[in-house]
């Protein structure tokens, strides 16, 4: 009898749950990782083995956990480990198979600006770009890119030293404070500029390849549905993209899978203007948050492809792009307070019921009873919903989040609720300014027939309170909405 | 008397409600049913847990906390909610079903930190309803009595 195989996930939560799925329909053992603070996870529960580990980040503890286990595969999922080159070496040089790309894509990948060079060889379309290091005359590249324009740390991500400067004058100034930024998060000053684009749309291509210079794409998704750089809401297929477009992208993803022989999963991120011309801005060589997406238009399991493809690097998994069918929005839910500037929300989960029904999907990392930590990523879970046409797909998209409950801790279901009926997200034209300009502020206020509920609901001990003063929305644990959104839009014009 | 509804920093007075308002289902799953009068339904899940409440209606996540409104009682002793607020143990209960008690009137005594504590009553009424014994073990939250309003 062969040996069943087994497959370490180097990573927690949901997308360790994700995995871990793909893996028992294919008859892998499953190991999770468990760093401390994190007894309570729930990839702890779905496990067939838990190694511990000193921390997700630590990469010798993690190989050594996967060898302990006898495992001989090891998916990253996305964060944590998963772009980091001296981890996929590591891997390999431990005689495991890493599910991903090669560690040269990674580190070629990662530097922004070699990234931008690889993309502009391949006559992939750029905006206009310079780096600087520090001293050197920033003055004049800036004049040859033009205002208003986006300073970036070269080395860095997630928003730390960026600045946007829009006049001249402005340059010196935050090119210091950018510069310091970045020399402390990522002990590299070097900066680069590039040409900021107004009102952006944030469309990404889904590829895959076969590590040999095959690959194809699986179509796009729009994440413009961001806060503070993070996506909050994504899409596949992007609405109102003309086929045009759509064929420029797929063609120039594909260009780049080419050029880096690219392996395995991966995406690769445009910007498109309000001329609809699109730019590169990065590839990420990892599994996204927003893969299911993906997988419900197009009916391929990623992960599923993934496994394969690294079990069988001579071979080629995908061979061409299936075809694209309805649409799928994912959102995620945080626990974050939105009525409080987004402020954690830890806490035990009392209550936990996930909705069911045709055309939804679950990624949860919680279950109740649970007590949700600050140590790790806010993601309570991911709820995602497919249906024939992008109108049907929004109308489940309510449904599901009207029937989510989650009880014990504030969560941002209420801010979701608030981006699901709004005209311009119905309209599908919106872009990655968005929410911090539209959806900034807002509040829903109870109707008359919610009050008339709560004044009168004496079950469950209520009546031992009559009388009294109900005073909500002063936890800081919790965030207080009222009970009816859709009411309370239409009377209150909640939205400004 | 009137309930005031706190949300976002804004203040709604609840319509005075009688009973025959809504009618309540307990449904499995945990699901409660409310039905108007006019034979609305709606479905809520709602939790409970040491005097702070949480409520989920449609998806949107109601919670915070029921304050008495007379908060000037009782000193420096235990604190007037008729509600456990710490870890404790019931000492003696000091009235009796159906007793009309006034204000500032102790109605049992808690045990806590090796510590004697009286809960008093908030304002004046009847004792409907004892939710404790003596001896018993009380965690935050916990209701101790049910006290109806009325001279």
């Amino acid at each position: 009898m062969t040996k069943k195989p087994k497959l370490l996930v180097a990573n927690r939560s949901e997308i360790a749950c994700r995995i871990f799925q793909t893996c028992r329909e294919m008859d892998i053992a499953t190991v999770a990782l468990l760093a401390p603070g994190d007894e309570e996870g729930r990839h702890i529960t779905y496990a067939d083995e838990v190694q511990k580990v000193k921390s997700y980040l630590d990469i010798e503890s993690v190989v050594q956990a996967a060898l302990s286990s006898g495992a001989e595969m090891i998916h990253p999922g996305y964060g944590f480990l998963s772009e980091r080159p001296a981890f996929a070496r590591s891997v390999e040089a431990a005689g495991l198979t890493f599910i991903g790309p090669r560690a040269e894509t990674m580190e070629l990948m990662g530097g922004k600006i070699a990234a931008k060079e690889l993309a502009a060889r391949e006559k992939v379309p750029t905006l206009p770009w310079a780096k600087v290091k520090v001293g050197e005359d920033i003055q004049t590249a800036a004049k040859k890119i033009g205002y208003p324009l986006l300073l970036k740390a070269s080395a860095g991500g997630g928003g730390k030293g960026m600045r946007k400067v829009n006049r001249p004058e402005d340059l010196l100034s935050s090119a210091e404070s950018a510069s310091s930024e970045a020399l402390a998060a990522f002990g590299d000053g070097t900066l680069f500029l590039e040409r900021l684009v107004n009102h952006p749309r944030h469309i990404e291509v889904q590829v895959f390849g076969n590590g040999r210079g095959d690959g194809i794409h699986l179509y796009e998704r729009e994440c413009s549905l961001q806060r503070r750089h993070q996506k909050v809401w994504e899409e596949a297929t992007a609405p109102h993209l003309p086929q045009k477009t759509k064929e420029g992208l797929f063609e120039a993803a594909l260009k780049l899978v080419k050029a880096t022989r690219y392996r395995n999963a991966g995406t690769i991120e445009f910007i498109l203007d309000e001329e609809g011309q699109f730019y590169f801005l990065e590839m990420n060589t990892r599994l996204q948050v927003e893969h299911p997406v993906t997988e419900l238009v197009t009916g391929v399991d990623l992960v599923w492809a993934q496994i394969v493809q690294a079990q069988n690097s001579a071979e080629t998994v995908l061979k061409e792009s299936p075809s694209v069918r309805g649409h799928a929005i994912e959102v995620r839910l945080y626990a974050e307070d939105p009525a409080q500037g987004f402020m954690p929300t830890p806490g035990k989960i009392e209550r936990l019921r996930w909705p069911t029904g045709a055309g939804i999907r679950i990624e949860s990392g919680i279950e109740e009873g649970q007590t949700v930590g600050t140590q790790f990523d806010s993601m309570l879970g991911k709820l995602v919903v497919y249906a024939e046409n992008r109108n049907r797909a929004l109308a489940r998209l309510r449904f599901a989040l009207d029937e989510t409950v989650i009880l014990g801790i504030g969560s941002n279901q209420s801010y979701l609720q608030a981006i699901s009926i709004h005209p311009r997200v119905i309209e599908g034209k919106v872009n990655t300014g968005f929410l911090e300009t539209e959806l900034s502020a807002f509040g829903f206020y109870p109707s008359e027939d919610d009050l008339s509920l709560i004044g009168s609901a004496k079950v469950e001990g209520w009546e031992h309170h009559l009388g009294n003063e109900l005073n909500f929305g002063r936890q800081n644990q919790d965030s207080v909405f009222s009970l009816s959104p859709w009411t309370a839009f239409v009377r209150k014009g909640a939205f400004h | 008397m009137s309930q005031t509804l706190k949300v976002l920093r804004k203040n709604f007075t609840l319509p005075q409600t009688n009973s025959s308002d809504w009618k309540f289902e307990k449904r499995p799953g945990g699901w409660i049913i409310a039905t108007s009068k006019e034979g609305i339904r709606r479905r809520f899940v709602m939790q409970e847990k040491k005097g702070k409440l949480s409520l989920s209606l449609r998806g949107i996540l109601w919670s915070g906390e029921w304050i008495q409104k007379s908060r000037d009682l009782g000193g420096g002793e235990a604190a007037n909610d008729l509600v456990a607020q710490f870890p404790g143990k019931v000492r003696k209960i000091l009235v009796s079903l159906g007793q009309k008690v006034e204000e500032g009137e102790a109605l049992l005594l808690v045990e806590a930190m090796k510590m004697e504590f009286s809960v008093k009553a908030p304002f004046p009424g009847f004792v409907k309803e004892i939710k404790v014994k003596e001896g018993q073990q009380l965690s935050p939250g916990d209701l101790l009595i049910d006290l109806e309003e009325g001279k």
